[in-house]
């Protein structure tokens, strides 16, 4: 049977008694030179649907307490045997045990900036889609200079939002990937009260740009 | 009036935000990762997000296995 890796924890951190992942299979660890991996073994690698998306998180926040967080795997690490995983942590070993410790007692928290304005360019183009090729190419300059503007609009409240975190978040990434801007941040346990009254201030000065809170989350987007 | 909103487990937003996580951050621990598309039961936000994570992989090949 294959193996399926949810996270990395240190060693000696165990999965709560019964803990099951995807289709029901048991979450074991395997140690590997200092770390540990939760894992659980199927005979083929799980599919990419929403229920193993939200069963392999769930057993990633499993491992989070406030003082251990885990190194979240991203989904789809499938490995033709135990002993084949292990040996590929063991060789990065350094790097994980790294992240362990800076990751420790903290959280990621996600503000994805989200303008109002985007269905009405959308069905701009559309509707000049039936029109005359001036009135198409217009729409759609349009639209992209709504998107420009939408970028910089989230990356204004994002510069706030990391100005004023200063002293509450560890570390920030910003993602502007599929013409939305989302910030995510590291944020230790006992400040996250704070961060959370600092994004309600930061929003309600925010203009046209709606703050869409998440979190807290296993520190996903933190590993690179 | 205070825009921010919280969004919960339940919400597509919150669903999109797991995916986008899941399946293009993390550690990559392989050379290789593995995500089948037939029957993927994730609606319009998960196929945008596959092709992210398509992306993700050209990119690293690009580059080779850093690890992550």
């Amino acid at each position: 049977m294959g193996v399926h890796v949810y996270c990395i924890v240190p060693l000696h951190h165990a999965p709560p008694p019964g803990r099951t992942g995807i289709d029901g299979a048991d979450v074991t660890a395997i140690g590997a030179h200092g770390v540990a991996l939760w894992t659980s073994r199927h005979d083929r690698p799980p599919p990419t649907a929403t229920a193993a998306i939200r069963t392999h998180d769930a057993v990633v926040r499993a491992a989070m307490d406030r003082s251990i967080t885990p190194v979240p795997v991203r989904f789809g690490q499938w490995f033709e045997d135990a002993d084949a995983a292990a040996g590929l942590v063991a060789a990065d070993a350094g790097r994980w045990r790294t992240l362990l410790e800076r990751f420790a007692g903290h959280a990621e928290y996600g503000v994805r900036m989200s303008p109002a304005r985007d269905a009405v360019a959308a069905r701009d183009v559309r509707a000049a889609a039936h029109g005359s090729g001036t009135a198409y190419m217009a729409a759609l300059a349009q639209r992209d200079a709504l998107a420009t503007e939408r970028r910089r609009a989230g990356e204004r409240v994002a510069a706030v939002i990391t100005q004023r975190g200063a002293g509450l978040v560890t570390d920030t990434r910003i993602d502007t990937s599929g013409g939305t801007v989302t910030l995510s941040c590291l944020v230790a346990w006992e400040d996250a009260e704070a961060y959370t009254a600092m994004i309600r201030d930061v929003s309600a000065a925010s203009g046209d740009v709606r703050l869409l809170s998440t979190g807290p989350w296993p520190p996903y987007s933190f590993v690179a | 009036m205070n825009r921010s909103e919280v969004l919960t487990p339940d919400d597509e937003l919150s669903l999109a935000e797991l995916v986008n996580r899941v399946l293009d951050k993390g550690a990559v621990i392989s050379g290789d990762v593995v995500i089948s598309v037939a029957g993927v039961d994730l609606v319009y936000v998960g196929l945008r997000v596959l092709l992210s994570s398509v992306e993700s992989l050209r990119e690293r090949d690009r580059h080779g296995p850093a690890g992550s």
